[in-house]
């Protein structure tokens, strides 16, 4: 029988390599800042294009996507080709995956800083990159498939059906939250609204935890740990069960991160319920990890490979005990909108992504460069400040995030908040930001020791960018005819991809389906209106700024929250609300009832310097939004791009925008001069400026269920909006 | 409200019910059937990731 001879491509996984790890040391140097923004809020000064609300998505998106998407195909184009006893498909699409890939990162870099995002966590970028990330992610995945049905192997191995769910649910996952109308080129509204978003969203942004730093990571799990013990995996019955139970729980649970918000009960107990279940699966598969290394512990101890694998599995099993247990009703009330989820998030992201990434790199580079690590005792040294960087910096969250979450919830015998002043719940726990801060910093470390090490062994030995292998081709693809179910499926690509298509297509239908038919029927409220002109520049810069990285607009049904907010959120009032900004964490107040609170000048004052308004405010202050002029040219497109996207505006308002935006901008400017603020700071304020436009946003927060009051009345528009539209619906209420 | 919800959609608090006993029917066939087959079955399987030179079984 011929033995065919082929060449793996060590060149596309130098790449990958080489990009995970310079991005990831980018990613963590951005938190780091973020993270010290919050202790010197002047860190850096007021620049725009580096303050916290711009910078924190730029962070989550680096590590994300440019570090461990990096570190995704750094393993995928490593074991694949390996495992399917094959060359990639194509040597020409693995170098526009690469370098399509680091095109998109690069376009992060530039807009996010720049205010251009969508405000939805982890899927910021704008519609021209997320048209990009479809295209480039699709070459991903034909190459991997092509690869796979041109394999040498009949059977595909485990890590494999975790590479192809990853490709085939991220597909899914970014297609359908990435549905949006442009408004201009860089500005986009999502066709979902509300509740709805929220939904989309969360299945999105929980799924992404699960598919993009979960499902390839087990796979990398499954193919690198065997390799480095060097003894097959511990169960394989167990990780067939472990796969289908992991893709199949796992899609449900997105509502977990709404719980106690204006989400229908049932999507909220669905969430609950599976969320619950997944530690099944996720806790069968960290098992059939560790159990692996049953007699080869004592190569623990010396190998830093196996190092890294063990404190990345055992992370995964700590964040995976966490995440059911946080999507329990009354852990949720107190660990949600706290730093205690920034805390959960790191030990995943650094530990689990992190630990299996550095894994990987310490495995491979030696291997592709025919050579032994430089230096054992420098990865353990940067083990150990990995390990303890993540201690440093999870454990100092989690007390700060429960202290906090505490106070607020805190009533005096009376019955009164103990805390009513916000800012003391935030001055309470800055200690642990400085402490975090340090973690932050100590993984860093051990991050830039790992650079020197890598770059040492490389320099050391011999780059071999075609290896070459052997292996007889599946001489007939039809035999295995005989085997059944299972292990037939398992060397049948096509049949096992659909089935895991219609796997995690199962859940996401169930719960999203009854909500999008909802809409008509989220309970209306007639007092509810659409945004006016000017408060849509207000959002949008609201938007831009990222305002929402820290304050949430969603008030839970508690007494502690409607004590110090006010009425608690109703799903009915964010039917015009695209995107819908409930936010995930506070590390400034809500801000949903923000509107009537204060007056104008108290906005003015505070968003040019927070600490005038509010001594002790980590808040940055904003003085671009007094000096930089709002956007008017746009706003016919914005507001016909709303139309198109549901919000009621009569037909051919647009042309009246402009007008109405001024009408309105003046007269909160000319409210500004009557009370003394003709100028701040020798600033000049006008109302052609950013701040006017905000201001008309925040006062408009939450009000409308206060009254019927009509946001158009006074505007120069006599058509107004599509006041007829708006009467129907009360009517069908 | 998520009883309007339901409401307003006839037999909703169907699908998830049925989503999940099809599910569970795939699940427990599929423990069922590798109790039956027995860890040697995948042996082979196991195995591939540490696969170098030995001769591989394309021939099931």
């Amino acid at each position: 029988m011929a033995v065919e001879t082929f060449k793996y491509d060590n060149e596309i996984v130098r790449k990958f390599g080489i990009a995970t790890i310079f991005w990831g040391i980018t990613g963590f140097l951005i938190g780091l800042t973020i993270a010290l923004k919050l202790i010197y809020p002047d860190f850096l000064g007021f620049i725009p294009e580096l303050s916290y609300g711009r910078l924190r998505p730029l962070h989550t998106n680096a590590v994300i996507f440019a570090f461990a998407g990096n570190a995704i195909f750094y393993g995928v184009y490593y074991s694949l080709p390996r495992l399917c006893k094959a060359s990639m498909w194509s040597n020409l699409l693995s170098k526009i995956n690469f370098w399509g890939w680091q095109a998109i990162i690069i376009s992060a870099v530039i807009t996010l800083p720049l205010g251009y995002n969508t405000s939805k966590e982890y899927a910021e970028l704008e519609w021209p990159i997320d048209i990009v990330i479809t295209i480039i992610w699709v070459i991903f995945g034909i190459n991997m498939l092509m690869t796979i049905w041109k394999r040498r192997e009949k059977h595909l191995y485990v890590a494999i059906w975790f590479y192809i769910a990853t490709f085939v649910t991220v597909a899914v996952l970014h297609v359908v939250n990435s549905i949006e109308i442009p408004a201009t080129f860089l500005k986009s509204y999502p066709v979902y609204a509300g509740v709805q978003d929220a939904l989309v969203q969360w299945w999105y942004g929980h799924n992404a935890v699960a598919f993009f730093l979960t499902t390839p990571f087990l796979g990398i799990m499954y193919y690198f740990i065997p390799k480095a013990a060097n003894r097959p995996i511990f169960s394989y019955r167990l990780s067939i069960v472990h796969f289908w139970s992991l893709i199949f729980l796992y899609i449900w649970a997105g509502p977990h991160h709404l719980l106690y918000t204006a989400l229908p009960g049932w999507a909220q107990a669905l969430g609950t319920v599976f969320s619950l279940m997944l530690i099944a699966p996720s806790w069968g598969g960290m098992l059939n990890g560790l159990l692996t290394l049953r007699g080869a512990w004592d190569r623990v101890r010396e190998d830093p490979v196996l190092k890294f694998l063990v404190v990345g599995v055992t992370a995964y099993g700590m964040a995976t005990f966490e995440g059911p247990m946080l999507s329990i009703g009354n852990v949720n009330a107190v660990a949600h909108y706290s730093d205690y989820i920034i805390g959960h998030v790191h030990l995943g992201a650094l530990l689990w992504n992190g630990g299996l990434t550095f894994a990987m790199l310490y495995y491979i580079t030696p291997k592709i460069y025919k050579t032994e690590l430089y230096s054992a005792k420098l990865a353990n040294v940067h083990f150990w400040f990995a390990t303890l960087g993540a201690i440093f910096y999870v454990i100092p969250m989690y007390w700060g995030g429960i202290t906090q979450s505490l106070m607020w919830k805190e009533f005096t015998a009376e019955g009164v908040l103990q805390y009513p002043n916000f800012l003391e719940t935030v001055q309470q726990i800055i200690p642990m930001y400085a402490l975090r801060a340090v973690g932050g910093t100590l993984f860093i470390i051990g991050a830039v020791i790992s650079v020197f090490n890598l770059w040492k062994t490389a320099a050391s030995g011999q780059f071999v960018a075609a290896e070459e292998d052997q292996a007889q081709p599946i001489i007939d693809p039809a035999a295995g005819t005989k085997e059944k179910w299972h292990r037939r499926l398992e060397s049948r690509p096509v049949q096992f991809t659909a089935l895991t298509l219609v796997v995690i297509l199962i859940g996401g239908i169930v719960e999203y389906v009854p909500t999008a038919l909802v809409d008509s029927n989220v309970p209306t409220i007639a007092s509810v209106k659409p945004y006016t002109p000017l408060e849509v520049e207000g959002r949008d810069i609201y938007i831009a700024e990222g305002c929402n990285n820290c304050h949430s607009q969603m008030i839970r049904p508690f007494r502690s929250e409607t004590e110090r907010y006010g009425e608690y959120s109703k799903a009915g009032e964010f039917v015009y609300d695209h995107p819908f900004l409930w936010g995930s964490k506070r590390t400034g107040p809500d801000l949903h009832r923000q509107g009537g609170k204060y007056p104008d000048s108290w906005h003015l004052r505070h968003m040019h310097d927070p600490t005038s308004t509010s001594p002790g405010s980590i808040m940055p202050a904003y003085p671009w939004l007094l000096t930089q002029s709002m956007d008017m040219e746009s706003i016919d497109e914005r507001i016909a791009a709303l139309r198109s996207v549901g919000v009621p505006y009569a037909k051919g308002y647009e042309e009246d925008a402009l007008a109405d935006l001024k009408a309105q901008a003046e007269s909160i400017a000319q409210g500004l001069h009557e009370a003394g603020f003709e100028v701040v700071d020798g600033i000049q304020i006008t109302s052609d400026k950013k701040i006017i436009a905000l201001i008309a946003y925040l006062q408009r927060l939450g009000v409308d269920i206060k009254g019927n009051n009509n946001p158009f009345e006074g505007l120069p528009s006599s058509q107004v909006l599509g006041t007829a539209e708006l009467e129907r619906r009360a009517e069908n209420n | 409200m998520y009883k309007e919800v339901l409401r307003s959609i006839e037999g909703v608090g169907i699908f998830p019910s049925i989503a999940l006993v099809l599910f569970l029917v795939f699940f427990i066939v599929l423990i069922v059937y590798l109790v039956k087959k027995g860890k040697s079955h995948w042996k082979d399987a196991a195995r591939l990731p540490l696969e170098t030179d030995e001769e591989i079984e394309n021939n099931l």
